[in-house]
């Protein structure tokens, strides 16, 4: 809920950025809150036609899973403005986000070991 | 177009690589990145309200502050991300935001400015987010400066502090492989405790 936490009294994050998900579909997996900086976007089938600039520019590098952070990276979208953008694409159904490993499932322990394997290769 | 066919559900993880201004975070992630560390921004507005009370003007600044990271893709659907907290102190209320969700932190010290990593072994420990304390080898580290450390940290004995240096890469893949020990014992632990209870 990282983004719905008062922020430090003095200092606003991209406030005007911030606004809730609801304008799309309030579909719960897709509120902003649960979409971290390392999170997984990918494109789904469905056609950029009609988004507008930045969505677009968003959807189109999104047809290889970009994380958040790469995403505002990349394209040079401060992260907020980022989160939002997202939020909208997967409210319109343009791309789909992934989850990520948090330690806290019994399935992430499995995926842990291969993060290990991974990194013992480098 | 044609059509994209999705295939996997690729996951992703997250490290931090916290500690003070200067401390080697950016040459940690860029040592063992695949890519050279990306720089994201994130534009932050602050209100000095009540500053002027007379005017009752809010005078808005606009700071932006960088973070960077690397990436580190384990497979077509695994990917481990690092990311740098941003160093000066004043930028921490960032933290939540970047930390959250995070696998672990390594926590960078420098053993000349030891205060400087206070906060981050702080938060950290007050999270319960796994971290491991990693002595950045500036000068060329004695080992019983690690013990120094350690005790000047006051850190449980289950907290590991080991010696680093950000520089090499078969340093830095102890480090994160070291934290990952950390963190299998904790689900372990966690896991445990669930059964037992
Ligand atoms: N001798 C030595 N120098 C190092 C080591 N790690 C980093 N440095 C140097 O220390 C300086 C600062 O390193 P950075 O990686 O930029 O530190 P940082 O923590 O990212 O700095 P900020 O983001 O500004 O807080 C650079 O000139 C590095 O080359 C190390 O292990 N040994
Ligand atoms: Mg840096």
């Amino acid at each position: 809920m990282a983004l719905n936490d008062p922020v430090e009294p003095e200092v606003e994050m991209e406030r005007d950025f911030v606004r809730p998900f609801l304008a799309t579909a309030g579909r719960t997996r897709s509120s902003l809150s649960d979409l971290r900086i390392e999170t997984l976007v990918e494109a789904t089938a469905k056609l950029e036609d009609g988004l507008r600039f930045e969505a677009a520019r968003v959807a189109k590098l999104c047809r290889e899973p970009n994380s958040v952070a790469e995403i505002s990276a990349k394209l040079k979208i401060p992260l907020g403005a980022v989160k939002v953008i997202v939020g909208d694409l997967v409210g319109s159904n343009h791309v789909r986000t992934h989850k990520t490993i948090e330690g806290e499932t019994p399935e992430d322990m499995q995926l842990i070991s291969r993060l290990i394997a991974g990194v013992r290769k480098l | 177009m044609t059509d994209r066919v999705v295939k996997k559900n690729p996951v992703s993880a997250k490290f931090v690589v916290a500690g003070g201004f200067g401390v080697g975070k950016t040459t940690f992630v860029g040592t063992i990145s695949e890519i050279d560390p990306l720089r994201t921004e994130a534009k932050m507005t602050s209100a000095s309200l009540g500053v002027d009370d007379t005017s009752k003007v809010a005078t808005k600044t606009t700071t932006t502050v960088a973070m960077d990271f690397g990436r580190i893709t384990i497979d077509d659907d695994l990917v481990l991300y690092l990311f740098g907290t941003p160093g000066q102190e004043r930028f921490s209320f960032m933290w939540n935001d970047l930390v959250n969700g995070a696998l672990g932190a390594v926590v960078l010290v420098d053993s000349r400015r030891l205060a400087d990593c206070f906060y981050a072994v702080d938060y950290f420990e007050s999270r319960k987010i796994p971290f491991v304390v990693a002595v950045n080898e500036f000068d060329g580290m004695v080992a019983h400066e690690i013990d120094a450390v350690a005790k000047a940290l006051q850190v449980g004995p289950d907290v590991h502090v080991i010696s680093c240096d950000a520089r090499s890469r078969d340093s830095v893949k102890n480090v994160l492989l070291d934290l990952f020990e950390v963190i299998l014992e904790r689900m372990m632990a966690a896991n445990a405790a669930a059964v037992t209870a």
